[in-house]
């Protein structure tokens, strides 16, 4: 008997690695269609600018208050630290870099992943059982194109404008946290802020959150579309959406850290 | 009244190891209605789904109005969809649309050449042809089963199709709203000239609607007649269906 | 439809909002690093650069004006750092001026310092070379604290041969039994005899200071880098050497004093008393005595201003702790 279970588990985890590799593969065959027909007309304009508005304009008040009060509290924390060896001077500096390079970017992503991932996977999941992409389908009109490729570009392009307003956000309210304990002018704060920052900060935060809303945009979509077993299949993709791109952001930003060390573009 | 617009031979389709459609010939001539009759989970929306290139069969060979659907790509595939209307079984109204913008749908690849008034024009005219003008600015979660069914109709006629698919139009409704649906096939086969290929398991449906009448069963097409013949029939697998 | 259009509206101010926040950014770096702005060149040779980098930021006066664009190794012993400077400052800074390296802040980046130079000189233009001034590192630091601690040893040197021989001078402890006198000189030499006990205790303080700072890489060492503790440590180096010039002085004086009062003895027409009562001879005496209680008390004061200087502050402190912890354990 243990040698059965033994041969069973071996079949069960070979059989799961197996599904995960599937799910792998199916979902980079997923993300290369996308760029196979993301630039071949025709071109769905009209939707993709709506889902620009639903997924990126809807977005911001969910991702400013969390930036808002990351950055509020990310100074409230630092400060008794930079108190303690006298280097609270430093704390624009600090939370900027934070901000700008890690914080900002990861953080609106993950909210972003939670709020547009899951409606994706469910609008698309449930289109999907309910025939609508079929519908969509023989009337001419390919539903590739008129929902997914406009879904991922729109959090591809909306994510990094997100971002950046939400670490501007951010860094307001880091500057009210610092105000709490000192009082520090707006212009002064920003200076120091800036004073720590170089270009070579800022252009891999912003092109590495276009890898975030691609990933967001294409999980969802891939999850949605792929839908099956009804509506219970619909919250499946929906979950599922959020963990697989919320890892699958973790995984990038890794990635990207490994790339901008290897190209030394903090020096 | 011979030219055959979908002709059918040798369809194979299995699913795992369900094996649903098994070498099915069918043909569908011009200007008629052809029901298709087969008992629940026999294949007959997996039949007309390959028909309409959702499905690729394993096996076999589609033709539709000369073209074989099997060989083509995505923009002939298109171009022919256009002229076939599809009626889900499931209505497959989008949800997030309401009714005009759901009408306007299928009229997007022709959009930047039609003017926004004729499109409004179109939208009417099809909504006019299923009696329901007023649901225009509705959400389709707004609307009974039987207004969603003929909406998904109207859907269906905006684009003035050649050969219409239904899919079990009136399963699920009650008998005077299907005996409308049933009148409106056949007021729009009256109109249009459309040949109709009709799915379903409905008897009423077969026999106010259907010219004539295939058998979907273990797979292939059993037998085809008309609805005296088949109903007079001895065969212990067709009775059931008639009696 | 209009509600579309509506929406276009807010998303065309989301967009241009994250589009303004990017540019505006970038525009404050840009300015910050002269990425954008037209500058003209100018270069400098160093003999070597701490760790300077393209990208630092150039000042003139303490203004940031520009940022070094390039630094190139030219042989073994010079390295040339090629620097953007704003256009504006094409009518302050002049070609005499002197370029030096330094850091911002205690911690901070490096920079180079443009200072202006002395006398006239035409206005620098792009690709002039600047003179370029040697860093005051840590190591030249410690090499003048060495020296001063050197000096101060040779003051207490001295300072205790004035005591030993005010202390043994047969002539002076029989000055010292005039009754007018003999108060005087003893606080005098009671002074003395303090500014020595002083001076050897700052002597190892210094020493001690020092050592802390070869220990390594301490707060110390950085804050000895710093440019404005080391024009403190400068005074605070050249008020000791004032001192020990004081001192000579003083045994000058003293040593006069008693030769004078040795040949009255020997040579003169009366006793010590007689001689004593000499208006010039007690003048002078008096005047020696008092140039050596001036001298002691400059000496206290000047190691009031080192114990005040904030390099040993925090030894002096520590000292006084100990102090207190060892009269409290009494
Ligand atoms: N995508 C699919 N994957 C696997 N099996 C499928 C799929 N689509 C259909 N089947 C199977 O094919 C069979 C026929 O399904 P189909 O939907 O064609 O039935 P039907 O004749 O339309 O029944 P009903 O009258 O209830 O609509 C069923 O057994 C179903 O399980
Ligand atoms: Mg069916």
């Amino acid at each position: 008997m243990p040698g059965l279970s033994k041969w069973n588990a071996v079949m069960i985890i070979s059989k799961n690695s197996g599904v995960f590799l599937q799910e792998i593969g199916e979902l980079s065959r997923f993300a290369a269609r996308f760029w196979r027909e993301w630039l071949r007309p025709r071109y769905e304009f009209r939707e993709f600018i709506r889902q620009c508005f639903v997924i990126g304009y809807k977005s911001l008040p969910l991702t400013g208050l969390t930036a808002f009060i990351m950055g509020l509290v990310l100074t409230m924390q630092l400060h008794p630290s930079m108190i303690y060896y006298g280097v609270e001077s430093l704390i624009p500096s600090m939370v900027g870099i934070a901000i700008v390079r890690e914080v900002g970017p990861v953080l609106t992503a993950l909210i972003f992943a939670g709020k547009i991932g899951s409606s994706i996977g469910a609008e698309l999941g449930s289109m999907k059982v309910t025939e609508q992409i079929d519908a969509m389908e023989v009337s001419g009109t390919n539903p590739f194109k008129y929902l997914v490729v406009t879904r991922t570009a729109a959090s591809m392009v909306m994510l990094p404008i997100l971002v950046i307003i939400s670490d501007s956000i951010s860094l307001y309210g880091s500057y009210l946290g610092n105000n709490i304990y000192e009082r520090t002018t707006f212009i002064l704060f920003f200076r120091q802020v800036f004073d720590s920052l170089v270009v070579a900060d800022i252009i891999p935060a912003v092109i590495k959150t276009f890898f975030f809303g691609f990933a967001v945009g294409i999980i969802g979509c891939f999850k949605g579309y792929f839908t099956d077993k009804g509506t219970e299949g619909v919250g499946r993709a929906a979950n599922s959406a959020v963990v697989v791109s919320s890892v699958m952001i973790f995984i990038l930003d890794l990635v990207v850290v490994q790339i901008t060390d290897l190209m030394n573009l903090y020096d | 009244m011979n030219e055959s617009v979908i002709s059918i031979r040798g369809l194979s389709k299995t699913f795992g190891t369900n094996r649903v459609l098994d070498h099915f010939d069918l043909v569908l001539h011009r200007g008629e209605n052809l029901a298709v009759l087969g008992k629940s989970g026999s294949g007959k929306s997996v039949l007309i789904k390959c028909i309409i290139g959702l499905i690729r069969p394993d096996e076999g060979n589609i033709e539709v109005l000369g073209q074989n659907m099997l060989n083509l790509n995505r923009e002939e595939l298109d171009d022919i969809r256009v002229k076939i209307g599809f009626l889900f079984q499931s209505n497959a109204l989008y949800d997030s649309m309401t009714v005009r913008d759901n009408l306007e749908f299928p009229l997007r690849r022709h959009s930047f050449r039609l003017a926004p008034a004729e499109v409004n024009h179109m939208v009417m005219e099809a909504l006019r042809n299923v009696g329901l003008e007023h649901a225009v600015d509705m959400m389709p979660a707004e609307l009974s089963g039987g207004m969603r069914k003929r909406i998904a109709l109207a859907r269906t006629l905006i684009l003035k199709p050649e050969i219409i698919l239904y899919d079990e139009p009136t399963t699920g409704l009650d008998p005077i709203t299907s005996l409308e649906i049933i009148n409106l096939i056949n007021a729009i086969r009256g109109k249009f000239g459309t040949s109709s290929l009709i799915i379903t398991h409905d008897l009423k449906c077969v026999k106010l609607t259907a010219d004539r009448i295939a058998m979907l069963i273990d797979g292939h097409c059993h037998v085809t007649g008309d609805f005296e013949g088949l109903r007079s029939s001895s065969d212990e697998r067709i009775s059931p269906f008639f009696s | 439809m209009q509600n579309q259009a509506f929406n276009t509206v807010k998303l065309g101010i989301f967009v241009l909002t994250g589009l303004f926040l990017l540019i505006l950014s970038l525009y404050i770096l840009g300015k910050n690093r002269n990425l954008f702005g037209v500058g003209f060149e100018l270069k400098t040779h160093f003999e070597e650069v701490n760790g300077l980098v393209t990208g630092n930021n150039v000042r003139y006066a303490g203004i940031d004006v520009g940022s070094v664009t390039g630094v190139d190794i030219l042989n073994d012993t010079v390295i040339e750092v090629a620097m953007s400077i704003d256009r504006k400052m094409r009518d302050i800074i002049r070609r005499n001026a002197v370029a030096a390296l330094g850091t911002d802040g205690l911690v901070g980046n490096r920079v180079v310092n443009i200072s202006p130079g002395k006398g006239e000189a035409p206005f620098a233009v792009s690709g002039d070379q600047l003179a370029s001034r040697k860093e005051v590192s840590t190591e030249n630091m410690l090499q003048t604290l060495s020296r001063t601690n050197e000096n101060i040893a040779v003051i207490t040197a001295e300072l205790r041969e004035v005591v030993h021989r005010i202390n043994t001078s047969a002539q002076l402890s029989e000055l010292l039994n005039d009754r007018t006198m003999s108060a005087d000189l003893k606080a005098s030499a009671e002074n003395l005899r303090r500014a020595t006990a002083k001076a050897s205790d700052l002597m190892s303080q210094a020493s001690g200071t020092l050592s802390l700072a070869y220990e390594g890489e301490g707060a110390l060492a950085t804050l000895l880098t710093d440019t404005a503790l080391a024009g403190d440590l400068r005074v605070a180096v050249q008020k000791i050497s004032e001192v020990e010039e004081s001192a000579d002085r003083l045994v000058l004086h003293i040593d006069e004093a008693a030769k004078m009062v040795n040949e009255n003895l020997q040579y003169g027409q009366g006793p010590a008393n007689a001689l004593l009562r000499d208006s010039l001879l007690t003048y002078r005496l008096h005047t020696t005595l008092e140039n050596v209680e001036k001298g002691t008390a400059a000496f206290s004061e000047n190691m009031e201003a080192l114990k005040q200087n904030f390099l040993f502050r925090r030894y002096f402190r520590k000292l006084e702790k100990a102090k207190k912890k060892e009269t409290e354990s009494r």
